[in-house]
């Protein structure tokens, strides 16, 4: 978890003007890391500001408010939202949160493209996973579609039929050029890897 | 590069590189693993097209993907034999539901295999420089079969290579295959997907691969042939 704000406040007042301002993380823009994060939720002081790099996952721990679209539901358009998901009954359209984690549910169906800092599916998804720290596709896991994240887990069991294209954790890719192929090593943080290939229709 | 060619050109090369000395690191040999020397002959023959795209006919598996993402390749998968025995089933709960005498009752399983390739392996022409089909083509209905093939040497560039494994005898379980390393696979037992169609004469796999130019056999101990053809 994040620092308290007071261990690292400065001590005289003239040190402020060194301090970089506080930012709240923007994970849509590629030049977002290393992010600074306030941990006030006063209006941010300049002096407040804690330098710890915050990855996707840091944020989506912090939330605790939890949406449910529960067994029965029906929803068509676009979701959008600061929160974490569940979906257990069906949804149409495009799912897009900034910051949260969008879990389907075993007995949800998905027909939507769905962008977030963490997607995990037990369900079925016709639609695109755009996640920008992980995507885990569970043993009875059903996917059609492109898979655009820095990470992957996959059980055994899941079914998947499309791409899969790896890009740095926190960053967006939103074009094929960029990603690109690399070797994975030790540090997986900085590693760049891109596999695709897209269905024709 | 043409087989022959590459082959030559690694002949040389081999002549040239010091020999090295140790153990290969290969995963260690157990109940489930076996040893895929199509396998390492597919990536070797692959191995010029950095960026390289392959298509897994079979099903996804972590590290299947993990190993080809790490190798720099990119990879496509489709779980052909599946997607075929659900489509087949649900051609057969629409009938079941069609009116007597509606007219459509009477489908062919050419007019089902057409219908199914209508929405799978769809991919752009010469797409795939290599394609991966463990335990498929001796699973796969006679009529499916040979359209299947059409579409994947459609899908795959000239050059690319498919490595299809058949059984000399039927197979007591159904597998899954995971790739461990470039030589290795494990198989997952399965529960029955689908009952293995037939066995095949090696004239017969050469004669369902018509169009591809070249092929190798490699016979392993458990008796499952793996082929390897070329565009």
């Amino acid at each position: 978890m994040w620092r308290r704000t007071e261990e690292l406040k400065p001590s005289s007042p003239g040190a402020d003007a060194a301090e970089p301002a506080a930012i709240i993380p923007n994970f849509n823009s590629p030049a977002s890391s290393p992010a600074i994060v306030s941990t006030s939720s006063a209006p941010a002081a300049p002096a407040t500001a804690v330098s710890t790099p915050a990855t996707a996952s840091d944020v989506a721990s912090a939330i605790t408010a939890v949406s449910t679209i529960g067994p029965g539901l029906k929803i068509r358009g676009d979701i959008t939202g600061n929160c974490h998901l569940v979906i257990e009954g069906e949804a149409h359209g495009k799912i897009h949160l900034a910051n949260g984690r969008v879990t389907v549910g075993a007995n949800g169906r998905v027909n939507a493209d769905i962008e977030a800092p963490e997607i995990s599916i037990e369900g079925n998804v016709q639609g695109n996973l755009h996640a920008r720290d992980n995507v885990r596709l569970g043993p009875a896991s059903h996917v059609q579609g492109s898979v655009l994240t820095p990470r992957i887990r996959i059980e055994d069991g899941a079914r998947f039929r499309g791409k899969v294209e790896m890009t740095r954790p926190g960053h967006a890719a939103d074009s094929p050029g960029n990603s690109t192929t690399a070797t994975r090593d030790a540090d997986a943080e900085s590693r760049k890897t891109a596999l695709a290939v897209a269905p024709r229709s | 590069m043409d087989w022959m060619a590459k082959q030559r050109l690694n002949a040389a090369a081999t002549a040239r590189a010091p020999v090295k000395s140790g153990p290969e690191t290969a995963a260690p040999a157990g109940a489930n693993m076996r040893v895929s020397n199509g396998l390492k002959e597919f990536l070797w023959l692959i191995s010029d097209n950095g960026q390289g795209k392959i298509l897994d006919l079979g099903a996804v598996f972590q590290s299947t993907v993990m190993f080809f993402i790490e190798k720099g390749f990119r990879l496509s998968t489709e779980d052909l034999l599946r997607s075929w025995k659900e489509f087949l089933h649900a051609e057969e709960e629409s009938l079941r539901n069609t009116p007597v005498g509606d007219g459509n009752g009477r489908v062919s399983q050419g007019m089902l295999a057409g219908k199914f390739l209508d929405t799978a392996l769809q991919y752009p022409d010469d797409h795939f420089h290599g394609v991966l089909a463990w335990d498929l083509f001796d699973y796969l209905d006679a009529e499916l079969l040979p359209r299947a093939m059409e579409r994947i040497y459609t899908v795959m560039r000239p050059g690319g290579a498919v490595l299809a494994s058949f059984h000399s005898r039927a197979p007591e379980r159904f597998n899954r295959y995971k790739v461990v390393d470039s030589q290795t696979l494990e198989l997952v037992p399965t529960p029955t997907l689908a009952v293995h169609a037939r066995v095949f004469q090696n004239r017969e796999i050469l004669d369902i691969f018509g169009k591809f130019r070249s092929s190798k056999t490699f016979v392993g101990r458990d008796q499952v042939r793996e082929a390897l053809l070329l565009k």
